[in-house]
């Protein structure tokens, strides 16, 4: 992989690393509120892929359109509002789903006591 | 170091490898896909009816009139989403009332709570034309409930009027305005006759049903945005305050 290639995808790479590491904590850790983290920040990496994809370099704006701009500069100097609006959508959800899973986790501590899976595994005979 | 470490290592290393490898054929970074720049294009051209949607911040614009129905399942998975936690947090334990915090301490509460409204609002109504939008307008009202919760104690939630079924209630309202807006030209073309569909905007050449695009003043612009962000505030806002309301009362049942 030549030097180039990687300084220019670094964003994508780090982005990617973020992504393995919290699949492996989702699947290998045994704590409940550690695989719901996990899960939390692999949505955030997601999201923080659509906003490297959506980003303009050069002098970018946000993709609101001022008057003092005309239509063809604001077509070449904004970012993509595809991007934010996944991310935008997609935060307020995820946030709605980490709240019924942390409902579901405060449900499994007060029935069997741990968030531990191994130990609730035991517990289960 | 043993074996399970090694190869939890090896895991995480060869899973990016795999991941690096697909990202490959990812476009290059910098550049905004054609799509993007349709968006960007259309979102407020005036010379250009037949695709605009009346706001000049082209993110308002792609969330209710390009991809409306998205946004609008969207919502409606939240709505789901959120009530599902609140039916796991909810529990029959009313409100307690104040232990009688002091005038100015409640008065102060009071005050905050006003400004962070107000913001929340002022975000929703004007998101057509700068940066906000009805999710974050919702994000903001929720933290006016969360910092009286955090800061000042949830006795003072009662001095706000604020009890579940009334968030409950608001939230539902949040929904009709959102679904009656977007009925509202399918059942206007039923009456008229004429061409409309769900969620539609602005009038085009093949459809000529048509929210007004400036309500009065040219800064309230985009037709059927503005109240159909107000009901995303109104829908996002009760959602949050009452799983973080619920979620503490919980807590105070444990204590006891």
């Amino acid at each position: 992989m030549e030097l180039q290639f990687v300084i220019m995808h670094l964003p994508y790479i780090l982005v990617m690393l973020m992504v393995a590491i919290c699949i492996y904590g989702a699947i290998f850790k045994s704590n409940i509120f550690k695989k719901i983290l996990a899960l939390y920040l692999f949505t955030d990496a997601v999201n923080l892929l659509y906003i490297i994809q959506g980003f303009r370099l050069g002098e970018a704006i946000p993709p609101t359109l001022l008057p003092e701009l005309g239509l063809s500069e604001f077509v070449s100097r904004s970012v993509d509002p595809l991007a934010q609006y996944f991310v935008v959508t997609a935060v307020v959800i995820g946030l709605a789903e980490m709240s019924t899973l942390i409902a579901l986790a405060i449900y499994t501590y007060r029935h069997y006591g741990t968030l531990e899976t191994k130990k609730i595994k035991e517990l289960r005979g | 170091m043993n074996i399970r470490t090694v190869a939890e290592i090896l895991f995480i290393a060869s899973l990016f490898l795999i991941l690096v490898y697909a990202m490959i054929g990812y476009p290059d970074i910098g550049f905004v896909r054609p799509l993007g720049e349709f968006y960007l294009y259309n979102s407020f051209n005036e010379s250009n009816s037949t695709w605009w949607s009346a706001a000049p911040n082209a993110l308002t614009g792609l969330l209710w009139d390009y991809r409306g129905y998205d946004t609008l399942y969207e919502t409606m998975v939240f709505y789901i989403g959120a009530t599902a936690a609140v039916i796991f947090f909810e529990r029959a334990v009313p409100l307690r009332q104040s232990k009688g915090m002091s005038m100015i301490v409640r008065a102060s509460a009071k005050l905050m709570f006003i400004f962070i409204t107000t913001t929340a609002i002022v975000i929703t109504i004007f998101s057509v034309k700068t940066s906000g939008g009805g999710f974050q307008g919702g994000s903001i009202l929720a933290i006016a409930y969360i910092v009286i919760l955090v800061a000042l104690s949830k006795g003072f939630l009662p001095y706000l009027k604020i009890n579940i079924e009334r968030a409950h209630l608001i939230r539902i309202l949040g929904l009709v305005i959102i679904i009656g807006l977007a009925l509202t030209p399918v059942v206007f073309s039923l009456i008229m006759g004429i061409n409309a569909y769900a969620l539609q905007n602005q009038p085009k050449q093949w459809s000529p049903f048509g929210f007004p695009p400036f309500l009065g003043l040219r800064s309230l612009s985009g037709g059927n945005i503005i109240p159909l962000s107000i009901g995303e505030m109104l829908q996002v806002g009760m959602g949050f305050t009452l799983m973080f309301v619920l979620l503490t009362l919980k807590e105070d049942g444990e204590e006891k």
